[in-house]
């Protein structure tokens, strides 16, 4: 049995190609994270192995599925990763039109799972202003992703807030643009991030924007699941919305309904007539529209 | 009166737009760029409210001030409702302000109609010019257009704006003369039918630089082609309100499919009229099932990329003795794709092994990707009924209507009356999941 130890996608494609190489089965190798080490020894010398045949080349559509695959957090994925390099080199590119097999599937699964942890990280990052000494202003945000892809969605926040110094903290690692430089540090585990007064203009929009007449919480709940409501300012007001909700509509059926006070309604009849007798001359269609 | 007084009262107002969307625009970012935002490619939603919407814009109006009489309408003049009007500087500096901690994806912003069409459209489009020409804006804005106005407002509109859209507001023209008497469906018409043509006019231009052989001369009409700015990328978008009418889902959805056809909606909105505090005695006092509103959405989706057209979606009335008032209207119990299988049961069970692709996405619980998986798989293998549960389709609903390697559905399964059945419960188990 060999020991390879992994930390990131480069790591792996490098390990698997002598692997794939010498020809060593995938049941023959484990595979571990660097703070697995002191548990279970040294790493092999992958170099030392002979090669017997020349490197596998794979697909686009393959290549990219790895690295989705690679970010997602799980310490079994490297060994399904060589599975499936394994098996591709037997069964060739159809191997990705199996929808229906178990490794396939579960890579496609961590594909899926990796899209959406990004989505959600750009829709759920939420920055706080944080006045900083020769930068003017920092704009900072704590986020949990599910998965490791903190340095695949530096370029979304680069592109979108590069006039802007920025820093993301997360437990998987975290990144900053300063002065228009992206670096990537270590992780962080709790939000340290400071109060922003802007906040409340925020909350008062949440509050508004909701309608009390509708009621669909899994719908909400779905799209933005429990996990990610810690880091999001708005949440603590859902529970207040939800039990006000059924007073406020009952309130609506129970008052008594506007009667068009009949003054008002001739000035406006007056002034709409006007309207359209402008318009209608600024055209040059006075044809009637009916 | 303070900001945050006023974003209340004009986020209220602005609550009974359903659309808040902000895909499907060209692909822009802040490089190379002083100011700020992104674009392009799939919608963001940065926040869901109780009532299962999603915050992906800040959606306000610029006034709730308003002298029309709509009686669906919580602004309408007569309405007691508290009133606000931001200036065009609040509202810019709220869309910044929001966007740079990424709470949106940009601004929608509509209106009350004050003084008159003209003016109020100037209004809109100054802060939509104010965004993106002081403030280098890249995000998106989506502006909706108060179809009284001149066109060359219209048309400036569209040079700022992502999205423009003009409320149809309701299926019918007796229904608009009696419950919005200030509009008019002819001049509705009209500004959908200008909107529609500058974009076409838009995209043709960027097509034929696109053609272009020399790269030079490409350049220099790109460079002229980003300065006079894509019209309305986005395209355009529409409202219909549901159930404050008489009209039937079959009505409703003859309307959509020509406003799809005559003017290349990007989306038609469906609005379940909703309860709204002082309400008009010219509405009805209950608003629809919010099922009714999620069913057309259904059936909308069967007509844009399903290839159903309409008859199949809602069919006619099978005898006479059945009660008139469901008519032209879809099953609230089980979805159209679904009622379309059943009303179709003669056709099945499809084999998933050999039907074509736009057949496998007729059966109910395939959609178009899981289609695809199929037709990729089946190519290397026949399949089985095991691996549709890898796929994750749900097998307790396309059961009855497949054959599959190994698998027949048993023949009383295939009978009309116990099919529906089988799926109400079905169905009921997941409604409550949502209730």
């Amino acid at each position: 049995m060999l020991q390879v130890i992994v930390q990131n996608f480069d790591d792996w494609r490098g390990a698997a190609r002598k692997l794939y190489c010498a020809k060593i089965h995938p049941a023959e190798v484990t595979w571990l994270m660097n703070d697995q080490l002191g548990l279970f020894g040294e790493q092999d010398d992958l170099d030392q192995l002979p090669a017997k045949r020349a490197a596998l080349a794979i697909s686009e559509q393959a290549l990219t599925l790895l690295q989705d695959a690679a970010c997602f957090n799980d310490d079994e994925r490297w060994a399904l990763m060589y599975r499936f390099l394994w098996r591709y080199g037997i069964e060739g590119a159809s191997l990705l039109r199996m929808s229906a097999d178990s490794d396939v599937a579960t890579l496609m699964r961590m594909q899926k799972a990796i899209h959406r942890d990004c989505h959600k990280m750009k829709a759920f990052v939420r920055f706080k202003k944080v006045p900083a000494e020769g930068l003017g202003e920092v704009y900072c945000a704590f986020f949990k992703p599910e998965h490791f892809i903190v340095e695949r969605m530096a370029g979304f926040f680069k592109k979108r807030f590069y006039n802007m110094h920025w820093q993301i903290f997360t437990p998987k690692g975290s990144m900053s643009w300063l002065n228009k430089t992206l670096t990537f540090s270590e992780p962080v585990a709790r939000d340290n991030t400071n109060d922003d007064a802007l906040e409340a203009l925020w909350l008062t929009y949440y509050k508004s924007i909701f309608n009390p007449a509708r009621i669909k919480i899994k719908a909400m709940q779905s799209e933005m699941p429990k996990k990610y409501w810690r880091g999001l300012p708005e949440a603590p007001l859902i529970k207040q919305l939800l039990s006000e909700a059924g007073g406020k509509v009952q309130s609506m059926y129970t008052a008594s309904p506007t009667a068009e006070s009949e003054s008002r309604a001739k000035a406006l009849k007056a002034a709409q007539q006007r309207l359209r007798e402008a318009a209608a001359l600024d055209r040059g269609q006075s044809q009637p529209l009916d | 009166m303070e900001l945050i007084q006023k974003l209340a009262i004009l986020a209220d107002a602005a609550k009974y737009d359903a659309s808040c969307a902000s895909s499907g625009t060209q692909k822009r970012d802040s490089r190379k760029g002083l100011g700020l935002g992104s674009s392009g490619g799939m919608g963001i939603c940065h926040s869901y409210t109780p009532d299962g919407r999603c915050i992906s814009l800040l959606k306000v109006l610029l006034t709730n001030f308003c002298i029309y009489e709509c009686s669906y309408c919580v602004n309408r003049a007569s309405s007691n409702v508290p009133r606000a009007r931001f200036s065009i500087d609040e509202v810019v500096t709220l869309t910044l302000d929001f966007y740079k901690r990424n709470y949106i994806e940009g601004l929608f912003l509509s209106s009350g109609i004050i003084q008159s069409a003209d003016y109020t459209m100037e209004q809109l489009v100054g802060v939509a010019r104010s965004l993106r020409d002081d403030y280098d804006f890249r995000g998106y804005i989506h502006l909706k257009t108060i179809p009284e106005c001149a066109p060359e407002l219209l048309q400036e509109a569209g040079r700022y704006a992502d999205r423009l859209s003009i409320n149809a507001e309701l299926p019918s023209r007796q229904a608009l003369t009696l419950l919005a008497p200030e509009k008019n469906p002819a001049t509705i018409k009209a500004a959908m039918g200008h909107t529609h043509q500058w974009e076409q006019e838009s995209k043709a231009r960027k097509q034929e630089v696109g053609k272009v052989q020399n790269r030079l001369t490409k350049a220099r009409l790109e460079r002229s082609l980003k300065r006079e700015h894509r019209f309305a990328p986005a395209g355009q978008s529409t409202q219909m309100i549901i159930g404050a009418d008489s009209s039937n889902d079959a009505k409703i959805l003859t309307v959509s499919n020509k406003l799809y056809q005559n003017y290349a909606m990007r989306r038609v909105y469906y609005s379940a009229f909703s309860p709204i505090p002082s309400r008009s005695t010219n509405l009805p006092l209950a608003p629809p099932p919010l099922m009714r509103e999620h069913r057309l959405y259904q059936a909308d989706w069967l007509l844009r990329f399903y290839d159903f057209s309409l008859d199949e979606i809602i069919a006619p009335a099978p005898n006479t003795s059945q009660q008139s008032s469901d008519a032209g209207m879809l099953d609230l119990e089980i979805d159209p794709k679904l009622s379309w299988a059943i009303r179709n049961v003669h056709l099945f069970p499809m084999d998933i092994n050999r039907a074509p692709k736009e057949m496998l996405i007729r059966i109910p619980g395939i959609g178009v990707r899981t289609a695809q998986k199929i037709i990729a798989q089946r190519s290397v293998r026949a399949m089985r009924l095991e691996d549709l549960a890898k796929l994750r389709v749900a097998l307790d609903k396309i059961k009855p209507f497949i054959v599959a390697r190994g698998y027949k559905p048993e023949a009383k399964l295939l009978e009309a009356e116990h099919l529906k059945a089988h799926f109400i419960r079905a169905d009921n188990r997941q409604l409550s999941l949502f209730g």
